[in-house]
């Protein structure tokens, strides 16, 4: 799993630097620019974004502060407040979802596409819906280990 | 509306504290701005995400890439070795290297974390084996590797401008100053505290030796050194916008670290593209949701009320400036460099352009305090990575950084905040001011 999302993270985001280098060539040193790949390159673009945040969120790596923790002592402290922080994430999480359920519904209704590919636009939209979805679900599997670690303190959380 | 607006705040702060990840607490402000204070959520999520696709957004990924994919390819040690020949033989010259090795970083992957990735584990052992002591050396490349986020080009910077609508241009220039004379204060600071070092000094070469290692060095830090002439040279020739010019050094950064400094191979270059990524994903998340509060915040007005309010208490452009210095130190220990900027800029900006300061200056004055926010605790990420990779306690690290701090960050935010030549004077010069 882990080597497989390295993969797929590494190929968007070298395909969105390849993506760039290549306008930088056709417009400036061929001045042959290429209709439509700026709109192109948006969709991996977005999709790098969220896949980045998902894959954050599965290795619990999103920004913190923190600042609580540095006056907790015992492990069992730390699960306590871990699972505090993990249920108001959950809750944040699940009303961010809705309104990313929201823009999906637009997003379907208007059947946008991009100006000069037609592409639709509903293929980059999705992005945020999936996204907030699945770091919902990592959320909760967060909640259910900091909550096994609250109620048996012996263990220690990371 | 206001009160709404600061209980919104409240709730972030509490959120932050609790140790909920950063997308979530602007979420979580967010909340409370639906809730108590019947602000619309529809079309935000569609306006955010449609920001998240601008192309000025774009070089924040680029540049993190090419600075991960440079701190994991060698190329750190061949920049120290070619300082190392200039002022290795000084009595408290590798401590000078480190501070300029890690501005030279900066100009290479325009964030804080690379320095003290990039140049913490080759230097901190090699200043302990000299008589450095090793809580010092790690404060010291903690402290210099924040010189990334002022020496061009800056992600803070791209921030900055994208937010408050300013020349991302004269925003890398305006941080330029305020940014080699940090790097002359650390440096003047460590030649001053080095003298009570028992430290064992490396020999001094001369003549043709001298000029045979500086040849051979000097050959072996050429592709490292042309990649800040390729970014910067590209973008201030005209030829390049920022974006494209961090998509030209990824580009130019994988054959350098792959077939030149050869710390490139497949499995390392995953490795750096997930971690990338990753960082990319956790920054932008947080820039959407930041992005958004900030938006709601600029749509019911609540700057103009903060301009307002203060006003009404005082409008003595020293105090005032004084008072946002210090609001802006406590938000530095509070969240990290990039949330500081999305939530505060559009907020002070109208209170700094009232009291006669331009967007340019202000640029600097936020560019140095977020820095500095990077080594002060609570929020103190990059010291507390540089702790774990000099492997010394935290509680070790705080009192060297503090002193580093007090002599070298406070001095210029001071003088960036009062003396606006010291931030306006390069992008006057080039024509952006």
């Amino acid at each position: 799993m882990n080597r497989f999302v390295s993969i797929l993270l590494t190929t968007m985001i070298c395909l969105v630097a390849l993506g760039q280098f290549v306008q930088v060539i056709t417009r400036y040193v061929l001045e042959i620019p290429v209709m439509g790949l700026e709109e192109s390159l948006l969709y991996p673009t977005l999709w790098l974004y969220m896949l980045g945040a998902m894959n954050a969120s599965r290795e619990n790596t999103h920004i913190k502060a923190n600042v609580l923790e540095i006056f907790l002592k015992t492990p069992r402290q730390h699960a306590i407040l871990a699972v505090i922080a993990e249920f108001c994430s959950l809750v944040i999480a699940g009303w961010l979802t809705y309104w990313a359920w929201d823009f999906m519904r637009y997003s379907l209704r208007v059947g946008k596409e991009s100006p000069t590919l037609y592409i639709p636009t509903i293929f980059v939209d999705a992005a945020l819906l999936i996204g907030m979805a699945v770091m919902m679900l990592y959320t909760i599997m967060h909640l259910v280990k900091h909550l096994k670690a609250a109620m048996n303190p012996v263990e220690t959380t990371s | 509306m206001i009160e709404v607006a600061l209980l919104s705040v409240v709730v972030l702060v509490i959120l932050l504290t609790l140790g909920v990840p950063l997308p979530y607490c602007f979420g979580g402000g967010l909340m409370v701005m639906y809730f108590a204070g019947d602000v619309f959520m529809k079309g935000n999520m569609l306006w955010g995400f449609q920001q998240l696709g601008n192309p000025v957004l774009l070089a924040i990924p680029l540049f993190v890439l090419a600075g991960t994919i440079m701190s994991v390819s060698g190329i750190a040690a061949s920049l120290l070795n070619f300082v190392n020949i200039f002022v290795g033989h000084l009595r408290g010259g590798l401590g000078v290297v480190a501070t300029i090795s890690c501005a030279l970083i900066g100009a290479i992957s325009g964030s804080g974390l690379t320095g003290v990735a990039a140049i913490g584990p080759l230097l901190i052992p090699e200043m302990e084996k000299q008589g450095y002591p090793r809580a010092y050396a790690t404060a010291l490349i903690a402290n210099a590797s924040l010189l990334g986020l002022l020496i061009p080009p800056s992600v803070t910077m791209i921030v900055y401008g994208w937010v408050t609508d300013t020349s991302i241009l004269a925003c890398f220039l305006a941080t330029l100053g305020p940014g080699l004379l940090i790097m002359t204060s650390f440096s003047s600071v460590n030649l001053w505290l080095a003298r009570k070092f028992p430290l064992i000094l490396a020999p001094r070469l001369e003549g043709a030796e001298f000029k045979a290692e500086v040849k051979s060095r000097g050959i072996k830090a050429t592709p490292a050194l042309l990649m800040p002439v390729i970014i910067l040279g590209g973008i201030y020739g005209g030829i390049m916008t920022p974006t494209e010019a961090a998509a030209v050094a990824v580009i130019y950064a994988i054959p350098v670290g792959f077939l030149i400094y050869k710390g490139l191979d497949f499995k390392t270059f995953i490795g750096a593209g997930k971690e990338a990524s990753t960082s990319v994903g956790t920054i932008m998340l947080m820039i959407l949701f930041s992005m958004i509060l900030s938006q709601m915040f600029v749509l019911e007005s609540i700057p103009q009320a903060i301009v307002e309010s203060i006003f009404s208490v005082t409008d003595n452009k020293v105090l005032l400036l004084i008072l946002i210095n210090i609001l802006l130190f406590l938000v530095g220990m509070i969240v990290n460099d990039v949330t500081a900027i999305i939530l505060i800029a559009p907020l002070l900006l109208p209170l700094m352009e009232a009291i006669g300061i331009s967007p340019i200056q202000f640029a600097a004055i936020m560019g140095v305090n977020t820095a500095m926010g990077g080594v002060t605790p609570p929020y103190a990420s990059i010291l507390y990575l540089g702790a774990r990779i000099g492997k010394v306690p935290v509680t070790q690290v705080i009192r060297p950084a503090m002193l580093l701090i007090v002599t070298g960050y406070l001095p210029v935010v001071f003088l960036t905040s009062f003396w606006g030549d010291l931030s306006l004077f390069l992008p006057r010069f080039f024509g952006y001011a």
